[in-house]
């Protein structure tokens, strides 16, 4: 056996006469977060090296090896049934820090969702800015302009008790979206669209996640790795502090109330430093003089450069005293796994060194040079000219794969959800709008700055003047050239997935496919944001794998790519799991985004149409969750009428023949038609007796099918019709007057006034935030 | 009656973007010798209650409404004391 000399590395730990238990003790010291089979394969690794390890390599494994980084327990099923699924005007697709796709000849937009959920756990606030801060760095080092960012909110509704240990919901929310509209407003890039659920499973382990979009040119494009050996690694932006160590072991098990080592864990960010930053590796990139980019977000320094290295098939050398410190003493595996914000790690060619100083220099960006390629496959770190870590970068990133067991458990029968009628649909209309969940969003979106930059083209809020309504999407200008827009939309239909993982992640998808026809766009790309809860429960991981089969058979029959993703594990609390939360951000095109169609009705006597069929079924509606109605069973979702749907709907736009859409998502009937009449004050009056032959409460508040609300010109009804032809299609009244009217077998079950119901809708948020 | 002073902090390693501001901008200034900078919050408050007693609800009310313990710290300093 080979002997290496001891003395040439610094901080040595023992480990290899160490037996399991002291092993687990070790782990949980020094917050590893690594289990027995793993702790005893490093050990065993070492000891074929004839060394024991420095605390630096024990910590970098953990940090590798971690949930958060490797996906241990997903990448076996993602690549199963997420593997392949790519397009022709697919770019980059799972593959770096952020999906890109192709847009129109050499111009590509960038997008990438992630989840923040752990942090903003334990400190919303800066949980949830650095959860839009991280984002905007995946997006940057692609080399792409952030231009809109996007954020999808699970919270706990505050009407059930407060765990333990746990904030307070009220104030979790608004710190939150503090959080997300201080750092997305100073940061200069506008905030334009997401979805925002309570519900009592979020009490206490509320979701938080970011998307972000860029726009980049092919040349433009960086990849996350070094450009060949002798390329110099600059490490720019924010210092190094001890602010989020071990953040991706935290991240990578389940919350504990009141954990004192939860503190370390958690960042504060800086957006004063970010907007120049931003600036500045645009500027460097632009002129040529970067050849690979990566940002530090989880795993800081440690999982950046042995990424990079080993993507770029070199080894690497790092001398960390040359890293820039907020703090004076702190010890080199620190160093190597902060977390801290703001920092962008850059290759670049020797001689480019000084020109990308200039550059930082004049946008007064913190950087230094703090080591290179070299020849051969090992990560070598030196602090103060001692060895601190020298492992093969193969080892290191060789995290474990599981293809861990699922068992769906017993299942419950399912029923018909059959609720009883109240006994006056008014007032039950009136009371189902006080639910947060069919409430305005206007308190929290009101706060984020949606129209910077100048090229949101369809903001979150439109409509008339103090009449708003909420958009289907946002719709994002692409250049100064030309008309391309992208059409945005984020969401997860929570109600369906606590029904059915597989069918209800089918529902996600097309109600943000929906969402898009809506707008008028053509669904182009799929980002995944996977939080479930602890992947070491059968019944979860059986979620899992179920959630991300239906992506997968949505995907192939759709013909989207999915481009980038992420999966957040262990959101659990106190032996309670999150229901499945698979969120997608669906990207679409459109071609002219003059043509662009928004949800408001705009005029009196205008056909109203329905397309697409519902069956009336209640399962997994908001209604249903109202009243406790749960175990119903979800019908599957019909993905050749969806597909049928955006051809014809799309034409008629084209055509310019629709004045409005709105799809038929959360609430049903009932609460897509009433928003459509808020954003302008126009009522209606329709009659649902020939629409279906369900009960009447079915019709209003089902959500099942892929339907769009449409308004017409009475002059372009048949043309509309006729394209639909033998698809599904109701004419279900006109737009008049000031009040809602809904009339069943010739009795009018619903006559209220717009202006007073749409006081209740925009004012349901009012108590919590 | 009791005066209390409580003084809220950021704790050790926790970024303060206001006051890396400020220092970045003292140094901007020509104030090149400030080493550190560090902005905190202070409440003061006056108590019906004997000293001791104070204390302890000053404790209470700084670790229940305050702070949050994974970023801030705090100090109790009694500033005036009166029959």
């Amino acid at each position: 056996m080979k002997r290496v000399q001891l003395e040439s590395f610094y901080g040595t730990v023992k480990i290899s006469d160490l037996d399991q238990t002291s092993l687990m003790n070790l782990s949980d010291k020094m917050g590893l977060s690594l289990n027995i089979e793993e702790l005893i394969r490093l050990r065993h690794y070492f000891l074929k090296m004839g060394r024991d390890p420095t605390e630096t390599e024990l910590q970098a494994m953990g940090q590798a090896w971690s949930e958060h980084c490797c996906y241990k327990s997903s990448k076996f099923y993602l690549k199963k049934y997420l593997g392949g699924l790519k397009t022709d005007y697919t770019v980059l697709a799972m593959e770096d820090d952020a999906g890109i796709v192709r847009i129109e000849g050499d111009t590509n937009y960038a997008v990438k969702m992630e989840s923040h959920n752990h942090p903003s756990a334990i400190e919303p606030y800066g949980g949830a800015a650095t959860g839009v801060g991280g984002i905007l760095r995946d997006i940057l080092c692609m080399g792409a302009q952030p231009i809109a960012v996007i954020d999808s909110l699970y919270l706990g509704d505050g009407k059930s008790v407060k765990k333990s240990g746990m904030l307070n919901t009220k104030f979790l929310v608004n710190m939150v979206v503090g959080g997300i509209r201080d750092y997305g407003n100073r940061v200069g890039i506008p905030t334009v669209a997401g979805h925002l659920f309570f519900g009592k499973e979020f009490e206490g382990v509320p979701l938080v996640n970011a998307g972000c979009i860029g726009i980049v040119k092919d040349k433009d494009i960086r990849r996350s790795r070094v450009g060949g050996n002798g390329e110099i690694l600059i490490l720019a932006g924010g210092k190094t502090g001890r602010d989020g160590i071990h953040g991706v072991n935290f991240a990578s098990r389940t919350l504990v109330s009141d954990n004192a080592e939860n503190r370390k864990a958690v960042q504060l960010g800086n957006p004063i430093i970010k907007e120049p930053l931003i600036h500045a590796i645009l500027e460097a990139n632009s002129a040529g003089l970067i050849s690979g980019m990566k940002d530090l977000g989880g795993g800081g320094l440690s999982s950046a450069a042995g990424e990079m290295c080993l993507a770029g098939e070199t080894g690497g050398e790092i001398h960390l005293e040359k890293v820039l410190l907020k703090e004076s003493n702190m010890s080199p595996w620190e160093i190597w796994v902060s977390e801290s914000q703001e920092r962008m790690l850059l290759s670049t060619h020797e001689d480019d060194v000084e020109k990308i100083s200039e550059i930082m220099e004049r946008w007064d960006i913190d950087h230094s040079v703090i080591g290179k390629s070299v020849p051969g496959k090992r990560m070598k770190l030196f602090f103060k000219d001692k060895i601190v870590m020298d492992l093969p970068l193969e080892f290191l990133t060789s995290g474990p794969v599981y293809a861990k067991p699922y068992f769906k458990g017993k299942e419950e029968a399912k029923h018909w959800i059959q609720p009883p009628d109240p006994d006056d649909f008014n007032i039950d209309l009136e009371q189902f709008f006080t639910d947060y969940n069919n409430s305005s969003k206007f308190n929290v979106v009101r706060q984020y700055d949606f129209t910077v930059r100048g090229d949101t083209v369809i903001k979150p809020v439109v409509g008339m003047p103090n009449r708003e309504t909420h958009s289907d999407g946002a719709v994002m200008r692409v250049s100064d050239d030309g008309y391309y827009g992208i059409g945005i939309t984020s969401g997860c239909n929570i109600s369906a997935m606590n029904e059915d993982p597989y069918i209800g992640t089918i529902a996600t998808l097309s109600r943000s496919y929906t969402n898009l026809l809506s707008l008028g766009c053509n669904p182009h790309s799929v980002v995944d944001s996977l939080n479930f809860g602890n992947p070491d429960k059968m019944k979860i991981m059986s979620q899992f794998v179920e959630s991300v089969k239906a992506i997968g058979d949505f995907c192939r029959k759709t013909k989207l790519p999915v481009v980038a993703g992420n999966v957040s594990f262990y959101n659990e609390l106190e032996g309670n799991d999150i229901p499945p939360t698979p969120n997608i951000l669906l990207t679409g095109l459109i071609k002219d985004y003059r043509k662009v169609m928004t949800p408001e009705f705009k005029g009196e006597n205008n056909a109203i149409l329905v397309a697409g069929s519902s069956s009336g079924n209640l399962a997994g509606s908001l209604y249903a969750a109202k009243k406790g109605l749960t175990g119903g069973s979800l019908d599957r979702v019909d993905l050749n009428e969806l597909l049928n749907l955006k051809e014809r709907l799309l034409r008629c736009n084209e055509e310019s023949l629709l004045e409005s859409a709105h799809d038929i998502s959360a609430g049903g009937l009932a609460i897509a038609i009433l928003e459509m009449s808020f954003g302008s004050g126009t009522g209606f009056k329709i009659d649902l007796s020939g629409y279906s032959d369900e009960r009447f409460l079915n019709k209003m508040y089902s959500e099942s099918g892929n339907r769009i609300i449409m308004e017409v010109r009475e002059e372009n009804v048949e043309k509309v019709l006729e394209i639909f032809g033998e698809m599904e299609i109701s004419r279900i009244g006109f737009t008049v007057g000031e009040r809602a009217e809904i009339w069943n077998d010739a009795q009018k079950l619903i006559d209220l006034e717009i202006s007073n119901l749409r006081n209740i809708w925009e004012h349901g948020l009012d108590g919590l935030i | 009656m009791v005066r209390i002073r409580i003084e809220i902090s950021y704790l050790e390693g926790v970024e303060d973007p206001e006051a890396s501001t400020l220092h970045h901008n003292l140094g901007v200034l020509g104030y090149d010798t400030v080493e550190d900078t560090r902005i905190m919050k202070i409440y003061e408050l006056s108590f019906s209650e004997d000293t001791h007693t104070a204390m302890g609800m000053a404790k209470s009310i700084a670790e229940n409404l305050l702070i949050n313990p994974v970023i801030n710290k705090y100090d109790i300093i009694v500033i005036g004391e009166e029959e």
